[in-house]
Protein backbone atom coordinates (compact mmCIF):
# COMPACT_ATOMS: atom_id res chain seq x y z
CA UNK A 1 0.00 0.00 0.00
CA UNK A 2 1.36 3.39 -0.91
CA UNK A 3 1.04 6.46 1.27
CA UNK A 4 1.27 10.07 0.27
CA UNK A 5 4.66 11.04 -1.26
CA UNK A 6 6.01 12.72 1.87
CA UNK A 7 5.29 9.72 4.09
CA UNK A 8 6.71 7.38 1.47
CA UNK A 9 9.87 9.39 1.37
CA UNK A 10 10.20 9.33 5.14
CA UNK A 11 9.74 5.55 5.27
CA UNK A 12 12.27 5.07 2.50
CA UNK A 13 14.80 7.33 4.17
CA UNK A 14 14.51 5.56 7.51
CA UNK A 15 15.53 2.34 5.85
CA UNK A 16 19.12 3.54 5.54
CA UNK A 17 19.54 2.80 9.25
CA UNK A 18 21.08 -0.57 10.14
CA UNK A 19 18.51 -3.19 11.09
CA UNK A 20 15.57 -1.24 9.76
CA UNK A 21 13.51 -3.00 7.12
CA UNK A 22 10.33 -1.78 5.39
CA UNK A 23 8.05 -2.78 8.25
CA UNK A 24 10.03 -1.16 11.06
CA UNK A 25 10.61 1.93 8.94
CA UNK A 26 6.87 2.26 8.54
CA UNK A 27 6.30 1.84 12.25
CA UNK A 28 8.91 4.46 13.07
CA UNK A 29 7.46 6.92 10.56
CA UNK A 30 3.96 6.57 11.96
CA UNK A 31 5.15 6.77 15.52
CA UNK A 32 6.88 10.07 14.77
CA UNK A 33 3.93 11.47 12.85
CA UNK A 34 1.23 10.37 15.27
CA UNK A 35 2.84 10.82 18.68
CA UNK A 36 6.26 12.37 18.54
CA UNK A 37 6.17 15.41 16.29
CA UNK A 38 8.44 17.37 18.57
CA UNK A 39 10.95 14.54 18.90
CA UNK A 40 10.87 14.09 15.16
CA UNK A 41 11.76 17.72 14.55
CA UNK A 42 14.55 17.49 17.09
CA UNK A 43 15.83 14.38 15.37
CA UNK A 44 15.71 16.09 11.99
CA UNK A 45 17.63 19.07 13.29
CA UNK A 46 20.24 16.96 15.09
CA UNK A 47 20.68 14.77 12.02
CA UNK A 48 21.11 17.74 9.74
CA UNK A 49 23.66 19.40 12.00
CA UNK A 50 25.62 16.21 12.61
CA UNK A 51 25.68 15.22 8.96
CA UNK A 52 27.00 18.57 7.80
CA UNK A 53 29.07 19.43 10.87
CA UNK A 54 30.90 16.27 11.90
CA UNK A 55 34.20 15.59 10.20
CA UNK A 56 37.50 14.03 11.12
CA UNK A 57 39.91 15.16 13.84
CA UNK A 58 43.05 16.60 12.26
CA UNK A 59 45.24 14.59 14.58
CA UNK A 60 43.64 11.25 15.38
CA UNK A 61 41.15 11.01 12.50
CA UNK A 62 38.24 10.12 14.78
CA UNK A 63 34.80 11.59 14.13
CA UNK A 64 34.29 15.05 15.62
CA UNK A 65 32.87 18.45 14.74
CA UNK A 66 35.94 20.21 16.09
CA UNK A 67 39.15 20.61 14.11
CA UNK A 68 40.99 18.75 16.86
CA UNK A 69 38.94 16.44 19.09
CA UNK A 70 38.75 16.94 22.85
CA UNK A 71 40.86 13.84 23.55
CA UNK A 72 43.73 15.20 21.49
CA UNK A 73 43.39 18.65 23.08
CA UNK A 74 43.43 17.35 26.65
CA UNK A 75 46.79 18.39 28.10
CA UNK A 76 46.44 16.05 31.07
CA UNK A 77 46.71 13.05 28.78
CA UNK A 78 50.06 11.44 28.06
CA UNK A 79 51.16 12.85 24.71
CA UNK A 80 54.03 10.40 24.31
CA UNK A 81 51.70 7.40 23.95
CA UNK A 82 49.58 6.73 20.91
CA UNK A 83 47.09 3.89 20.57
CA UNK A 84 46.11 2.75 17.06
CA UNK A 85 42.54 1.45 16.72
CA UNK A 86 40.27 0.52 13.82
CA UNK A 87 37.10 2.51 14.55
CA UNK A 88 35.78 5.40 16.69
CA UNK A 89 33.76 2.80 18.61
CA UNK A 90 37.05 1.21 19.68
CA UNK A 91 38.17 4.55 21.11
CA UNK A 92 35.01 4.64 23.19
CA UNK A 93 35.53 1.08 24.39
CA UNK A 94 39.09 1.82 25.48
CA UNK A 95 38.01 5.05 27.16
CA UNK A 96 35.39 3.15 29.13
CA UNK A 97 38.04 0.73 30.36
CA UNK A 98 39.50 3.78 32.12
CA UNK A 99 43.02 2.41 32.04
CA UNK A 100 44.47 4.34 29.16
CA UNK A 101 45.53 7.98 29.35
CA UNK A 102 47.36 8.48 26.06
CA UNK A 103 46.36 9.63 22.60
CA UNK A 104 44.59 7.71 19.85
CA UNK A 105 44.87 7.20 16.15
CA UNK A 106 41.81 5.88 14.32
CA UNK A 107 42.47 3.98 11.09
CA UNK A 108 38.79 3.87 10.06
CA UNK A 109 39.16 0.27 8.94
CA UNK A 110 41.88 -2.30 8.40
CA UNK A 111 44.03 -3.45 5.52
CA UNK A 112 41.86 -5.52 3.22
CA UNK A 113 43.36 -5.88 -0.25
CA UNK A 114 40.32 -7.60 -1.77
CA UNK A 115 38.13 -4.64 -0.77
CA UNK A 116 40.69 -2.27 -2.23
CA UNK A 117 41.80 -0.94 1.15
CA UNK A 118 45.56 -0.47 1.22
CA UNK A 119 47.96 1.43 3.50
CA UNK A 120 47.02 4.79 1.98
CA UNK A 121 43.29 4.37 2.67
CA UNK A 122 43.83 3.78 6.39
CA UNK A 123 46.19 6.75 6.74
CA UNK A 124 49.42 4.94 7.63
CA UNK A 125 51.60 7.65 6.12
CA UNK A 126 49.79 10.26 8.24
CA UNK A 127 50.43 8.19 11.35
CA UNK A 128 54.11 7.92 10.42
CA UNK A 129 54.28 11.68 10.01
CA UNK A 130 52.88 12.16 13.50
CA UNK A 131 55.31 9.69 15.03
CA UNK A 132 58.18 11.50 13.35
CA UNK A 133 57.16 15.02 14.26
CA UNK A 134 55.80 14.61 17.77
CA UNK A 135 57.75 13.21 20.69
CA UNK A 136 55.97 9.85 20.66
CA UNK A 137 57.71 7.15 22.66
CA UNK A 138 55.39 4.21 22.26
CA UNK A 139 52.83 3.15 19.67
CA UNK A 140 50.27 0.65 20.97
CA UNK A 141 48.59 -1.39 18.25
CA UNK A 142 45.03 -2.22 19.26
CA UNK A 143 43.67 -3.48 15.94
CA UNK A 144 41.28 -6.43 16.14
CA UNK A 145 42.74 -9.92 16.53
CA UNK A 146 41.51 -10.98 13.08
CA UNK A 147 43.65 -11.94 10.14
CA UNK A 148 43.25 -8.47 8.61
CA UNK A 149 43.83 -6.79 11.95
CA UNK A 150 47.08 -8.72 12.44
CA UNK A 151 48.21 -7.85 8.93
CA UNK A 152 47.50 -4.19 9.65
CA UNK A 153 49.42 -4.34 12.93
CA UNK A 154 52.41 -5.96 11.26
CA UNK A 155 52.45 -3.48 8.41
CA UNK A 156 52.43 -0.52 10.79
CA UNK A 157 55.11 -2.16 12.96
CA UNK A 158 57.41 -2.53 9.96
CA UNK A 159 56.97 1.10 9.03
CA UNK A 160 57.48 2.51 12.52
CA UNK A 161 60.25 0.26 13.85
CA UNK A 162 62.85 2.03 11.74
CA UNK A 163 62.23 5.23 13.70
CA UNK A 164 63.35 3.86 17.05
CA UNK A 165 59.93 4.05 18.68
CA UNK A 166 58.64 1.23 20.89
CA UNK A 167 55.80 -0.63 19.17
CA UNK A 168 53.59 -2.86 21.29
CA UNK A 169 50.56 -5.03 20.57
CA UNK A 170 47.64 -5.51 22.96
CA UNK A 171 47.54 -8.98 24.51
CA UNK A 172 45.11 -11.70 23.46
CA UNK A 173 43.82 -13.94 26.17
CA UNK A 174 41.14 -15.51 28.26
CA UNK A 175 38.31 -13.12 29.15
CA UNK A 176 37.86 -12.10 32.79
CA UNK A 177 35.51 -14.47 34.54
CA UNK A 178 35.84 -16.91 31.65
CA UNK A 179 36.43 -20.62 31.90
CA UNK A 180 39.28 -22.25 30.04
CA UNK A 181 37.08 -25.11 29.00
CA UNK A 182 34.92 -22.82 26.86
CA UNK A 183 37.63 -20.66 25.35
CA UNK A 184 38.33 -21.36 21.68
CA UNK A 185 41.61 -23.06 20.81
CA UNK A 186 43.07 -20.12 18.90
CA UNK A 187 42.66 -17.76 21.87
CA UNK A 188 44.10 -20.35 24.24
CA UNK A 189 47.13 -20.83 22.01
CA UNK A 190 47.68 -17.06 21.99
CA UNK A 191 47.15 -16.82 25.73
CA UNK A 192 49.76 -19.50 26.30
CA UNK A 193 52.35 -18.11 23.94
CA UNK A 194 51.88 -14.63 25.42
CA UNK A 195 52.09 -15.75 29.07
CA UNK A 196 53.73 -13.54 31.66
CA UNK A 197 56.19 -14.26 34.43
CA UNK A 198 54.54 -13.53 37.79
CA UNK A 199 56.44 -10.86 39.66
CA UNK B 1 21.38 -28.36 -3.89
CA UNK B 2 22.67 -29.43 -0.52
CA UNK B 3 26.29 -30.08 0.33
CA UNK B 4 27.47 -31.44 3.65
CA UNK B 5 30.86 -31.06 5.28
CA UNK B 6 32.82 -29.75 2.35
CA UNK B 7 36.42 -28.79 3.15
CA UNK B 8 36.88 -25.05 2.72
CA UNK B 9 39.07 -22.03 3.36
CA UNK B 10 37.67 -18.55 3.82
CA UNK B 11 38.98 -16.23 1.09
CA UNK B 12 37.08 -13.11 2.00
CA UNK B 13 34.28 -11.88 4.26
CA UNK B 14 32.26 -8.73 4.33
CA UNK B 15 29.46 -7.61 6.64
CA UNK B 16 25.93 -8.08 5.38
CA UNK B 17 22.73 -6.84 7.02
CA UNK B 18 22.75 -6.76 10.79
CA UNK B 19 24.21 -10.00 11.94
CA UNK B 20 25.22 -11.78 8.73
CA UNK B 21 28.31 -11.94 6.61
CA UNK B 22 28.88 -12.61 2.93
CA UNK B 23 31.69 -15.13 2.72
CA UNK B 24 33.75 -16.41 -0.19
CA UNK B 25 35.16 -19.88 0.32
CA UNK B 26 37.58 -22.00 -1.65
CA UNK B 27 36.38 -25.60 -1.81
CA UNK B 28 37.74 -28.71 -3.56
CA UNK B 29 34.53 -29.76 -5.36
CA UNK B 30 32.74 -26.47 -6.05
CA UNK B 31 35.49 -23.96 -6.68
CA UNK B 32 34.73 -20.59 -5.18
CA UNK B 33 31.54 -20.71 -3.13
CA UNK B 34 29.86 -17.45 -2.08
CA UNK B 35 27.32 -17.61 0.67
CA UNK B 36 25.53 -15.89 3.50
CA UNK B 37 26.50 -16.94 7.01
CA UNK B 38 23.78 -15.86 9.43
CA UNK B 39 24.07 -14.88 13.05
CA UNK B 40 27.82 -14.41 13.00
CA UNK B 41 28.04 -10.76 13.97
CA UNK B 42 26.96 -8.97 17.07
CA UNK B 43 27.88 -9.18 20.71
CA UNK B 44 26.29 -12.52 21.60
CA UNK B 45 28.56 -15.31 22.71
CA UNK B 46 27.45 -17.67 19.95
CA UNK B 47 28.02 -15.03 17.29
CA UNK B 48 31.49 -14.30 18.60
CA UNK B 49 32.47 -17.94 18.59
CA UNK B 50 31.19 -18.45 15.08
CA UNK B 51 32.92 -15.37 13.84
CA UNK B 52 36.24 -16.48 15.30
CA UNK B 53 36.00 -19.53 13.04
CA UNK B 54 35.22 -17.57 9.88
CA UNK B 55 38.76 -16.29 9.50
CA UNK B 56 40.98 -16.79 6.50
CA UNK B 57 43.67 -19.50 6.78
CA UNK B 58 41.54 -21.77 8.98
CA UNK B 59 40.70 -25.18 7.50
CA UNK B 60 36.92 -25.51 7.82
CA UNK B 61 34.23 -28.02 7.05
CA UNK B 62 31.15 -26.24 5.73
CA UNK B 63 27.62 -27.30 4.86
CA UNK B 64 25.69 -25.16 2.44
CA UNK B 65 22.51 -25.24 0.39
CA UNK B 66 20.70 -23.21 -2.22
CA UNK B 67 20.29 -23.12 -5.96
CA UNK B 68 21.31 -19.57 -6.72
CA UNK B 69 24.84 -18.18 -6.94
CA UNK B 70 24.63 -17.09 -3.33
CA UNK B 71 24.42 -20.12 -1.06
CA UNK B 72 23.13 -20.37 2.45
CA UNK B 73 25.93 -21.42 4.77
CA UNK B 74 24.13 -23.67 7.22
CA UNK B 75 26.98 -24.91 9.32
CA UNK B 76 30.68 -24.68 9.67
CA UNK B 77 33.25 -26.12 11.99
CA UNK B 78 37.01 -26.02 12.21
CA UNK B 79 38.73 -29.07 10.81
CA UNK B 80 42.04 -28.26 12.45
CA UNK B 81 43.45 -25.25 14.24
CA UNK B 82 44.16 -22.38 11.85
CA UNK B 83 47.61 -21.56 10.58
CA UNK B 84 49.50 -18.92 12.53
CA UNK B 85 51.21 -16.85 9.86
CA UNK B 86 52.70 -13.50 10.61
CA UNK B 87 54.41 -10.69 8.79
CA UNK B 88 55.38 -11.15 5.16
CA UNK B 89 53.98 -14.68 5.22
CA UNK B 90 50.59 -13.34 6.25
CA UNK B 91 50.73 -10.75 3.46
CA UNK B 92 51.59 -13.56 1.05
CA UNK B 93 48.58 -15.54 2.16
CA UNK B 94 46.38 -12.46 1.66
CA UNK B 95 47.90 -12.13 -1.79
CA UNK B 96 46.94 -15.72 -2.63
CA UNK B 97 43.40 -15.01 -1.44
CA UNK B 98 43.15 -11.90 -3.57
CA UNK B 99 44.41 -13.78 -6.62
CA UNK B 100 41.82 -16.50 -6.10
CA UNK B 101 38.99 -14.03 -5.53
CA UNK B 102 39.86 -12.24 -8.73
CA UNK B 103 40.53 -15.19 -11.02
CA UNK B 104 38.53 -18.18 -9.86
CA UNK B 105 34.97 -18.72 -11.03
CA UNK B 106 32.24 -20.51 -9.15
CA UNK B 107 31.14 -24.13 -9.49
CA UNK B 108 34.26 -25.67 -10.78
CA UNK B 109 35.87 -28.92 -9.80
CA UNK B 110 38.97 -27.51 -8.21
CA UNK B 111 40.44 -30.34 -6.20
CA UNK B 112 43.89 -29.72 -7.73
CA UNK B 113 43.75 -26.05 -6.89
CA UNK B 114 42.57 -26.69 -3.37
CA UNK B 115 45.52 -29.00 -2.78
CA UNK B 116 47.84 -26.43 -4.29
CA UNK B 117 46.47 -23.72 -1.99
CA UNK B 118 46.72 -25.90 1.07
CA UNK B 119 50.26 -26.85 0.15
CA UNK B 120 51.24 -23.22 -0.39
CA UNK B 121 49.90 -22.21 3.04
CA UNK B 122 51.68 -25.10 4.69
CA UNK B 123 54.94 -24.20 2.98
CA UNK B 124 54.57 -20.58 4.05
CA UNK B 125 54.19 -21.83 7.58
CA UNK B 126 57.22 -24.11 7.26
CA UNK B 127 59.75 -21.38 6.60
CA UNK B 128 60.18 -22.01 2.88
CA UNK B 129 61.34 -19.18 0.63
CA UNK B 130 58.24 -17.06 0.26
CA UNK B 131 58.69 -16.07 -3.37
CA UNK B 132 59.26 -19.67 -4.49
CA UNK B 133 56.04 -20.72 -2.77
CA UNK B 134 54.16 -17.87 -4.47
CA UNK B 135 55.63 -18.64 -7.91
CA UNK B 136 54.75 -22.32 -7.65
CA UNK B 137 51.22 -21.37 -6.73
CA UNK B 138 50.93 -18.80 -9.53
CA UNK B 139 52.20 -21.25 -12.15
CA UNK B 140 49.84 -23.91 -10.82
CA UNK B 141 46.93 -21.44 -10.83
CA UNK B 142 47.61 -20.47 -14.45
CA UNK B 143 47.74 -24.14 -15.37
CA UNK B 144 44.47 -24.76 -13.57
CA UNK B 145 42.77 -21.85 -15.32
CA UNK B 146 43.86 -23.25 -18.68
CA UNK B 147 46.53 -20.62 -19.32
CA UNK B 148 49.47 -22.81 -18.30
CA UNK B 149 52.85 -21.61 -19.53
CA UNK B 150 54.73 -23.81 -22.00
CA UNK B 151 58.22 -23.33 -20.61
CA UNK B 152 59.92 -25.79 -22.93
CA UNK B 153 58.38 -25.12 -26.36
CA UNK B 154 58.83 -22.21 -28.73
CA UNK B 155 55.33 -21.07 -29.69
CA UNK B 156 55.84 -20.24 -33.38
CA UNK B 157 57.83 -23.21 -34.59
CA UNK B 158 56.97 -25.75 -31.93
CA UNK B 159 60.64 -26.49 -31.42
CA UNK B 160 62.13 -27.15 -28.02
CA UNK B 161 63.51 -24.18 -26.10
CA UNK B 162 67.30 -24.44 -25.95
CA UNK B 163 69.64 -23.23 -23.24
CA UNK B 164 71.82 -21.06 -25.45
CA UNK B 165 69.04 -18.90 -26.96
CA UNK B 166 67.04 -15.97 -25.67
CA UNK B 167 63.26 -15.68 -25.86
CA UNK B 168 60.57 -13.09 -25.64
CA UNK B 169 57.30 -13.72 -23.84
CA UNK B 170 53.86 -12.94 -25.25
CA UNK B 171 51.25 -13.44 -22.58
CA UNK B 172 48.56 -14.80 -24.89
CA UNK B 173 50.89 -16.96 -27.01
CA UNK B 174 54.04 -18.11 -25.30
CA UNK B 175 57.77 -17.81 -25.86
CA UNK B 176 59.16 -16.64 -29.17
CA UNK B 177 62.78 -16.94 -30.21
CA UNK B 178 64.60 -13.62 -30.15
CA UNK B 179 67.03 -13.04 -33.04
CA UNK B 180 70.55 -12.41 -31.79
CA UNK B 181 70.77 -8.83 -33.08
CA UNK B 182 67.28 -7.50 -32.34
CA UNK B 183 66.81 -4.26 -30.45
CA UNK B 184 64.94 -5.88 -27.54
CA UNK B 185 68.17 -7.63 -26.73
CA UNK B 186 69.75 -4.33 -25.82
CA UNK B 187 66.89 -3.41 -23.48
CA UNK B 188 67.42 -6.57 -21.45
CA UNK B 189 63.75 -7.36 -21.84
CA UNK B 190 63.96 -11.05 -22.63
CA UNK B 191 64.15 -14.48 -21.03
CA UNK B 192 67.27 -16.68 -21.39
CA UNK B 193 66.44 -20.23 -22.48
CA UNK B 194 68.64 -21.81 -19.84
CA UNK B 195 66.71 -20.15 -17.01
CA UNK B 196 63.35 -21.07 -18.55
CA UNK B 197 64.45 -24.69 -18.61
CA UNK B 198 65.55 -24.49 -14.96
CA UNK B 199 62.16 -23.03 -14.05
CA UNK B 200 60.42 -25.85 -15.95
CA UNK B 201 62.51 -28.32 -13.96
CA UNK B 202 61.57 -26.58 -10.71
CA UNK B 203 65.14 -25.52 -10.01
CA UNK B 204 64.79 -22.12 -8.32
CA UNK B 205 68.22 -20.50 -8.38
CA UNK B 206 68.39 -16.76 -7.51
CA UNK B 207 68.37 -15.80 -11.22
CA UNK B 208 65.46 -18.10 -11.94
CA UNK B 209 63.51 -16.61 -8.99
CA UNK B 210 63.89 -13.12 -10.42
CA UNK B 211 62.91 -14.30 -13.88
CA UNK B 212 59.91 -16.24 -12.54
CA UNK B 213 58.62 -13.15 -10.74
CA UNK B 214 58.79 -11.06 -13.90
CA UNK B 215 57.24 -13.85 -15.95
CA UNK B 216 54.34 -14.51 -13.54
CA UNK B 217 53.54 -10.81 -13.35
CA UNK B 218 53.29 -10.61 -17.12
CA UNK B 219 51.29 -13.82 -17.42
CA UNK B 220 48.84 -12.94 -14.63
CA UNK B 221 48.58 -9.31 -15.67
CA UNK B 222 46.65 -10.21 -18.80
CA UNK B 223 43.97 -11.96 -16.77
CA UNK B 224 43.81 -9.46 -13.94
CA UNK B 225 43.02 -6.57 -16.26
CA UNK B 226 43.63 -2.93 -15.49
CA UNK B 227 42.85 -3.04 -11.77
CA UNK B 228 46.07 -3.70 -9.85
CA UNK B 229 46.33 -6.21 -7.02
CA UNK B 230 46.07 -4.28 -3.78
CA UNK B 231 48.03 -6.76 -1.69
CA UNK B 232 51.18 -6.02 -3.68
CA UNK B 233 51.27 -2.60 -1.98
CA UNK B 234 51.88 -4.32 1.34
CA UNK B 235 55.24 -5.65 0.22
CA UNK B 236 56.68 -2.31 -0.76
Amino acid sequence: MAFSPLIDRLVDSLRCLPGVGPKSAQRMAFHLLEREREGGLKLAEALEQAMTGVGRCDQCRTLTEQAVCFLCQDQRRDHSLICVVETPADVLALEQSGSYRGLYFVLMGHLSPIDGIGPEQIGVSFLLGRVQQESIQEVILATNPTVEGEATAYYITEQIKAQGVIVSRIAHGVPLGGELEYVDVGTLAHALSGRKVIE
Amino acid sequence: MRVELQAAYVLHTRPYRNTSMLVDFLTPDYGRVSGVARGVRGSGKAAKQKRALLQPLTPLLISFSGNSELKSINQFEAERIGLQLSGKKLFSALYLNELLCRLLSQHEDSEVLFMLYQQALQQLQDQALIDVVLRRFELGLLQFLGYGLELTVECETGEAITAGQDYQFYADQGFRLLPANSKEKASGYYFPGSELLSLAAGDFTPEVRRLAKRLCRMALGVHLGAKPLKSRELFS
